[in-house]
């Protein structure tokens, strides 16, 4: 490994190269419980300086793990005990915004919420929103696949990449897709490299799609008695052909979560609360809220709020941004999950998930984005007390079977990585898992980008 | 205090990773790489914790480059207190390893010693009256005066005082900022509050920074023990750090007689808002200024609102917020001196943040911050003076209608250019 160290910093200078063993600690975790401790950390700042990398690995056989922010919920950057991790979070540079092509080109390394931001004051819109996006980087929403509260309406990170550059397992350096929406050129390599993990390649740049930003939005609360009321009340809404922007579930453990955390006045004594935000022209507002409610009411809701200022739409999703901080008041680790399912079938996920909960005497918050499917049941555990993490790992498996039998999949948008590998075969059977494998030895016949993640059989 | 390797525990159980920290850590910010963040931090003192690793040179560079600032505590959705791991595992390796000679002479033989430290000042005054400039760090050097405040201060006896307080000045007031010690005796004497100035020494938070938790210990005892005889009814600084880890001793001493000191002590903005109210104003101020939070005083008292209500009732001053007023000027005590680079990285984001309001006074609550801010102002040629939320309010108390100008409420004209910069 020292001569490793040596080899680095002769490519990229001392001060980009890291294997001190405090070094290593900090590199060794991500957003899971999961950890493994890398052999040596590198801050390349140039896609030259990846491929160098890479290749140097690839001569060596040491395995590589690219690594943005480390807040995914998968384990998709924890590393495999001595392995090279590439930090790329130095290549954060935006490299142009291009209103009339409304195009971004952006390094891996850009902050989220930075492109947010920065095209937002221009009139534009970046719609990929993760709850992470304050510290998550773009390369790392493309490699999981990020999505998020506007999935729904905007769809996920992978609708809005047109081209990549990536590092291949050799070093070579490829192009794929390009800067124009329509483009049918040979297979579509982008969209394999979207959501690979990091197992195929190492994205180094990314031509994003943006959109015009919306003009105005409002969002709106409604409370109801039952799951099948708030449930029946997401499939009339989409059927009278209204697509809001967020349609995000409480459910009542997490709405006394929050409630004790905030106290803000939620209602106690309703099973489910929607919020919901449409957005788009001014004027097409009050016709999205008014047929919102009026199906809210007809669905049986107990209440339905409409904010009517700006401040008021704030002060209704604070509920919804309270949640994080507010389950850990229970237990200090929450295990998030992503499994998804079509969105008729959300009553019986939900009726399924608390059963489990039951049976395994585990305390399960239920929220997310209910619009799309995609709901995060958090398993609230103490990871110091072996016994309840064991009971939560048997409560995950049987959250995947039942998400798999209602006709979903075993993640929405946080990825297979470590922890869901085991059970990737549930979903797609031995032949499918097969197919993926074999692209996975094509594209890397050594096998050393980071190995593990999707596939398992590595323990780390 | 923080020796308890199981609230340690507790803490580090609590951080879920999620990485949150990464937005607010200003250290982070500047240096990039996971091992600055608070994230990080929690993980090395639970490796420390489980024998994993050792008080290695790299963990203490890690550990020392924290500036307290808590910026990632109040973010964190867990509520993790990193600030006490960080605390927690300087200490542990003072404890294992000992205090390297510098940081050892200073905390233990001047700090201990106000006569000591006293002549340190005068030293130090001696030094800056040759115009020698030895290292481009001195500008944080402080620019000490040659006597301490107590000494040249000259209380009013008060016939019936509403109030009897202590006033604990503090080093920086003590040494350095006369005019707001002055200042703190001017509002509350108008206020019709008695003061006293008892005998006091270091607060003792360069001693915890630096893990030394003995120093701590034996300073915060002396403190106790004098300012109690004086029978008070509060404690007032105007120091946010001072204020900060005065009131933290009760929780690290937990005596009766401790709790109940750390309980009396108030910063002057609280004080003045809650505790008395202040007085209808007579003079006027027509400024624009702007507030920078400091860190100790924000996140480490709760207190953000009582100054700026302090300031809104000033006639004729009105307050531009600045963009991150909270977030740490990079001053954290001794880190300017220690972490040079890195601290006017940190401060020339708070410069910006000040010239993008073209405020013609940058006001706050702590003298620390003062003296950074001062500095940064100055090193870039932004001639806008730096005061006391205090300072400015001394003023408003004096003759009826007199109407003040910038000058004369800056304290040290020198650094006011000729045309005001706006």
């Amino acid at each position: 490994m020292k001569n490793l160290a040596k080899h680095l910093k002769r490519i990229l200078g001392k001060e980009k190269v890291f294997h001190t063993p405090e070094d290593c600690l900090c590199y060794s975790y991500d957003g899971t419980f999961k950890t493994g401790i890398p052999g040596v950390v590198v801050r390349p700042s140039s896609t030259e300086e990846v491929a160098a990398v890479v290749k140097l690995a690839s001569q060596e056989g040491i395995p590589v793990v690219p690594r943005g922010a480390g807040t995914g919920l998968s384990g998709g950057a924890v590393p495999l005990e001595g392995s090279l991790v590439i930090d790329l979070t130095a290549m954060n540079r935006i490299v142009k915004i291009d209103p009339a092509e409304m195009l971004a080109v952006v390094e891996p390394g850009v902050i989220t919420a930075h492109l947010h931001k920065k095209v937002e004051n221009m009139g534009l819109f970046y719609p990929p929103d993760p709850s992470s996006a304050n510290v998550s980087t773009i390369g790392g929403n493309i490699a999981e696949c990020a999505g998020g509260p506007r999935g729904l309406k905007y769809g996920v990170t992978r609708d809005y990449v047109l081209g990549l550059e990536v590092v291949l397992a050799g070093g070579e350096v490829i192009q794929c897709g390009g800067e124009t929406i329509k483009n049918v050129s040979g297979y579509d390599l982008c969209g394999l490299f979207v959501g690979s993990e990091g197992t195929l390649g190492i994205i180094t740049r990314a031509n994003l799609r943006l959109l015009p930003k919306p003009q105005a939005r409002q969002t709106i609360r409604a409370d109801f008695k039952t799951i099948e009321g708030a449930a029946g009340t997401i499939t009339a809404i989409i059927g009278a052909g209204v697509i809001p922007a967020a349609l995000e579930l409480m459910d009542d453990v997490t709405i006394r979560c929050v409630e004790n955390f905030l106290r803000t006045g939620l209602p106690l004594d309703v099973e489910a609360i929607l919020l919901m935000e449409v957005d788009g022209p001014a004027v097409s507002l009050p016709g999205q809220v008014r047929t919102i409610a009026a199906l809210c009411r007809q669905h049986g809701a107990a209440r339905v709020k409409v904010a009517e200022t700006e401040a008021e739409g704030v002060e209704l999703w604070r509920a919804r941004k309270a949640v994080s901080p507010a389950v850990v008041q229970v237990k200090p680790t929450k295990i998030s999950e992503d499994a998804t399912v079509p969105r008729k079938n959300i009553p019986a996920m939900i009726r399924g998930i608390k059963e489990i909960a039951r049976k395994h005497n585990l305390v399960i918050a239920i929220f997310g984005h209910a619009g799309d499917g995609n709901l995060h049941p958090n398993i609230l555990v103490d990871k110091s007390n072996p016994e309840e993490m064991e009971r939560a790992e048997a409560a995950i498996e049987e959250m995947f079977r039942l998400a798999l039998s209602l006709g979903g999949t075993l993640s929405g948008e946080h990825g297979i990585g470590l922890l869901k590998a085991p059970f990737l075969e549930m979903e797609f059977g031995r032949a499918g898992v097969a197919v993926m494998r074999r692209i996975k030895e094509a594209l890397d016949p050594p096998g050393i980008l980071n190995p593990g993640k999707i596939f398992g059989g590595i323990s780390s | 205090m923080n020796d308890d390797v199981g609230a340690a525990k507790y803490q580090i159980n609590r951080c879920s990773k999620c990485g949150s920290c990464r937005e607010v850590c200003p250290v982070f910010s500047e240096m990039g790489g996971e091992p600055w963040v608070a994230r990080a931090r929690v993980q090395l003192a639970n490796a420390a914790i489980e024998g994993q690793l050792g008080f290695s040179r790299r963990f203490k560079e890690i550990m020392e480059s924290c500036l307290l600032c808590k910026a990632c505590v109040t973010h964190c959705p867990n509520g993790v207190r990193v600030d006490k791991l960080v605390l927690w595992a300087r200490q542990e390796a003072v404890r294992k390893q000992g205090l390297p000679f510098i940081k050892k002479s200073i905390l233990r033989n001047v700090l201990r010693y106000n006569h000591r430290l006293e002549l340190f000042a005068r030293v130090l005054a001696a030094y800056r009256a040759t115009g020698l400039r030895l290292s481009k760090r001195e500008g944080l050097l402080l620019p000490a005066r040659t006597a301490p405040f107590g000494r040249l201060a000259h209380i009013k006896k008060l016939e019936k005082p509403s109030l009897l307080v202590a006033y604990f000045t503090g080093c920086m007031t003590r040494y350095v900022y006369h005019q707001t010690g002055q200042a703190v005796l001017d509002v509350l004497e108008k206020n019709n509050v008695q003061v006293v100035l008892p005998g006091q020494y270091c607060c003792g938070m360069p001693a915890l920074a630096a893990g030394d938790s003995q120093t701590v210990r034996e300073l915060a005892r002396r403190n106790v023990e004098s300012i109690m005889k004086a029978g008070v009814d509060y404690i007032i600084t105007d120091c946010a750090t001072c204020g900060e880890m005065l009131k933290n001793y009760g929780e690290m001493f937990p005596e009766d007689t401790v709790r109940d000191f750390s309980n009396r002590v108030q910063d002057i903005s609280f004080f003045l808002v809650h505790t008395i109210g202040t007085l209808p104003k007579t003079g006027e101020l027509p400024l624009v200024v702007t507030y920078h939070d400091p860190c100790h005083l924000k996140r480490g008292q709760g207190i953000w609102s009582e100054p700026r209500k302090i300031l809104a009732g000033i006639p004729g001053l009105s307050l531009k917020e600045m963009a991150e007023s909270d977030r740490c000027c990079g001053s954290a005590g001794s880190f300017g001196l220690t972490h040079y680079d890195l601290s006017m990285k940190i401060l020339r984001r708070k410069i910006e943040n000040i010239r993008a309001t073209g405020a013609q006074a940058v006001v706050t609550g702590c003298p620390s911050c003062r003296l950074q801010i001062e500095y940064g102002l100055k090193e870039e040629g932004i001639f806008i003076p730096v005061m006391h939320t205090v300072d400015l309010l001394s003023q408003v108390y004096g003759p009826a209608n007199a109407s003040l100008s910038l000058p004369s409420v800056c304290q040290r004209q020198e650094l006011v250019a000729p045309t005001a910069n706006n």
